[in-house]
């Protein structure tokens, strides 16, 4: 027999389901566009909603949802078995499919983001023009398409249109990532993802996600950077990653008791499988060291006011639980979904390989794509809020030296 | 009526405290944040009216009438036609040469996890109360099989057993008449013939596999090795009742190999046909699969009970 990447299985499943079709990647795709929805979340809290103390945060946020959502179509293409088709299903889509919708819909809401980022940092990337020469003068003049004034009513121009493109980019956001889990809980094939909760878990696990890396991108930018952690910024975040935290775990619950309780056909079959195979993934991973354990330390850092080392050490073990959470949350939807067999007789046991495309160091790659991506924003733009500075420096009466009109 | 608050003496910034600008911002932006999320929810509703009926179906009818010209011979009209299959599991004795004659028929490996049609074992011990089903990716049954030379058998695991029934089920793409999968397939690579054939474009399908993932039966695969010289692989594989022999007047490989006729493939335009005759003989018997979801299938069974699915 030719050599295919045949998974075992208990029971009774069809033939052509042995050959796992949507693979690690594939969870890899709602992770991703949950980090995009989360970390807008995160940004908005400055940008939109006005909280000064979300401030050391905000920039950072919005780029790393810009780095997250540049990954996005990369996963979903490397998956395809004919990527250079793509673009084709968006050219003479199927109005009725839910997927080639998603591309749509991605495509607005990056140019949303995109706009966003340019009306953020307009003003830096101008100052960063006007101070540098050759190559990289070009590089900043280019993306601030040539627009130079900076002057008191461009910026309140720039201020009043940020204002107007963060509600539809905080809409834009959750509005993808609940597409997302649309694209999975439409199918009515498969009862382990037709569930009506499944849209609601996916956008509040998201803000989880976005909360948790976010945090853990501040920690690691200031150890790098050796600058002071804002606590007051860590603790709020903290506070809102707790609540979100409690939120996911209790729809969670909630999804998977009326699972049990509606004791439709086939729940023998999908008892059985989240005792067995499912068992540390779920229970043990999932919900209790991926969700109760964070919760628990989190309420400890809110509860007896935890500062200096004891905070930081405690909101980045958080966080890299969360992030741990909810990305077991994407796999156990998306393989596990595919583990419980049609048939509803049997269930299969897949095991992630190792190596290739669908593999998991592909998966980690792409993570660590997104990063690096994040990281070249970073290095581009700023995360702090110099530009704010030097303007207001140079408004100041006895700066006389400095102009902020165009030259 | 509240004195107070009439009184010429209360100014408004007395009655409500005046809010931070700081503060108005945030109430503005959650008030704008509610209406976008009014208008956005609005928009799924607006979108499925403007497009149930218009770009998509003229779209789909183009592809169609693109496929047709591309694979019809001159002189086939799939609009005269209105294919139907029929399986007596009755009759079938689980001999596998169905699955083969398919295998061999449309280039598909020998390999029992990419079928475009299989047999499943449905038994029913006298001491258990389980219904046992088992088919060609059995390892059991692997082991009495050679798939490399297309051989599929049964092994024989319940010969000592006190069995209180048994039977086999032809399993395939149902072809249904409400598709989930041309439903979801974001670029209409797959499709609905007018003779009732539902159908993957090969030269437009992108293998994004949504349509596995959508059928209920469990009927398609990713097609791991072309099916003609200039064939393509990594695309969506099913069952096509054998389209390319049907549009020469000849029926699906596996009805004409059926030894013992429990397979019934005809056109219901036509009075005479098997397919006809079948279903007039057998109206009250006949049970499609996974009615609830609500695909309509145009495979009907008789002689099955409600264990299968």
């Amino acid at each position: 027999m030719e050599a295919f990447h045949v998974t075992p299985f208990v029971g009774y499943v069809y033939p052509n389901e042995t050959v796992v079709a949507w693979t690690i990647l594939i969870a890899v795709y709602p992770y991703l566009t949950g980090l995009v929805a989360g970390a807008s979340s995160v940004s908005v809290l400055y940008t939109g909603a006005g909280l000064k103390e979300y401030k050391p945060v905000s920039r950072l946020a919005l780029l790393a949802a810009f780095a997250f959502m540049l990954t996005v179509p990369i996963v979903l293409l490397s998956h395809l078995g004919h990527p250079e088709r793509a673009l084709g299903a968006m050219i003479t889509p199927n109005f009725t499919s839910a997927f080639s919708m998603f591309g749509y819909f991605a495509m607005l809401y990056t140019f949303i983001l995109m706009l966003e980022i340019w009306f953020e940092f307009r003003v830096f990337n101008v100052l960063q023009a006007r101070k540098s020469t050759g190559l990289k003068r070009l590089f900043y003049r280019t993306i601030t398409l040539y627009d130079d004034n900076i002057s008191a009513e461009a910026r309140a121009f720039d201020h009043k249109w940020l204002r107007r493109i963060v509600i539809f980019s905080i809409l834009g956001a959750h509005g993808l990532h609940g597409y997302v889990g649309f694209v999975f809980s439409s199918l009515k094939s498969r009862e382990w993802w037709s569930s009506e909760l499944t849209i609601v878990i996916f956008v509040i696990s998201a803000i989880v996600s976005g909360l948790a890396v976010v945090i853990l991108m501040y920690l690691v930018v200031s150890a790098y950077r050796k600058s002071k952690v804002d606590e007051i910024c860590l603790r709020g975040l903290s506070f809102y990653l707790m609540i979100f935290a409690i939120f996911t775990l209790f729809l969670e619950g909630v999804e998977f008791v009326s699972l049990l309780y509606k004791g439709k056909e086939g729940i023998e079959l999908i008892m059985t499988y989240v005792e067995g195979p499912m068992f540390y993934r779920f229970f043990i991973f999932q919900f209790l060291v991926g969700a109760v354990v964070p919760i628990t330390i989190l309420f400890c850092v809110w509860k007896f006011k935890l500062s200096g080392t004891k905070l930081i050490t405690a909101t980045s073990v958080v966080s890299v639980l969360s992030l741990c959470q909810v990305f077991m949350m994407r796999y156990n939807v998306v393989i596990g979904g595919q583990e419980i067999s049609k048939t509803m007789r049997g269930y299969l046991e897949y095991q992630v390989p190792l190596t290739g495309i669908e593999g998991g160091l592909a998966a980690l790659g792409a993570i660590i794509f997104s990063l690096c991506l994040a990281y070249i924003l970073v290095k581009i733009f700023t995360i702090g809020f110099e530009d704010e500075e030097v303007v207001a420096d140079a408004e100041a009466p006895s700066q006389a030296g400095l102009s902020l009109s165009t030259d | 009526m509240n004195n107070k608050l009439n009184s010429p003496a209360a100014a408004p910034s007395q009655i409500t405290p005046a809010l931070e600008p700081c503060e108005q911002d945030r109430r503005n932006f959650i008030a704008q944040i509610l209406g976008g999320s009014l208008l956005l929810m609005s928009l799924p509703a607006l979108g499925s009216t403007l497009f149930k009926r218009g770009a998509s179906e003229a779209e789909m009818q183009r592809i169609k009438q693109e496929y047709l010209e591309k694979y019809c011979p001159p002189g086939f009209d799939p609009f005269a036609h209105k294919w139907a299959y029929g399986i007596d599991a009755y009759k079938c004795i689980g001999c596998n040469q169905c699955m083969t004659a398919c295998k061999l028929e449309n280039g598909l490996p020998g390999h029992p996890s990419f079928n475009n049609r299989w047999i499943e074992r449905y038994t029913k011990l006298a001491d258990d109360s389980n219904v046992y089903v088992d088919s060609c990716n059995d390892p059991g049954n692997i082991a009495v099989s050679d798939p490399d030379n297309f051989i599929y058998r049964f092994d024989d695991r319940y010969a000592k057993a006190d069995v209180e029934y048994s039977f086999f089920v032809p399993k395939m793409c149902n072809h249904c008449e409400d598709p989930v999968c041309t439903q979801v397939c974001p670029k209409s690579a797959t499709f609905k013939t007018p003779d009732g054939a539902v159908l993957v474009d090969e030269d437009r399908c992108i293998g994004c596999l949504y349509c596995k993932q959508s059928c209920p039966y469990g009927a398609r695969y990713l097609r791991p090795i072309p099916t003609r010289p200039d064939g393509v692989t990594r695309v969506a594989g099913k069952c096509t009742w054998c389209w390319h022999r049907l549009t020469k007047g000849l029926e699906p490989a596996c009805v004409g190999i059926c030894p013992r006729k429990a397979l019934i493939f005809g056109d219901l335009n036509d009075p005479d046909s098997d397919i006809s005759q079948w279903t007039k003989k057998h109206g009250r018997e006949i049970l499609v699969l996974k009615a609830d979801m609500g695909t309509h299938p145009s495979v009907k069974y008789i002689g099955i009970n409600e264990e299968v699915r």
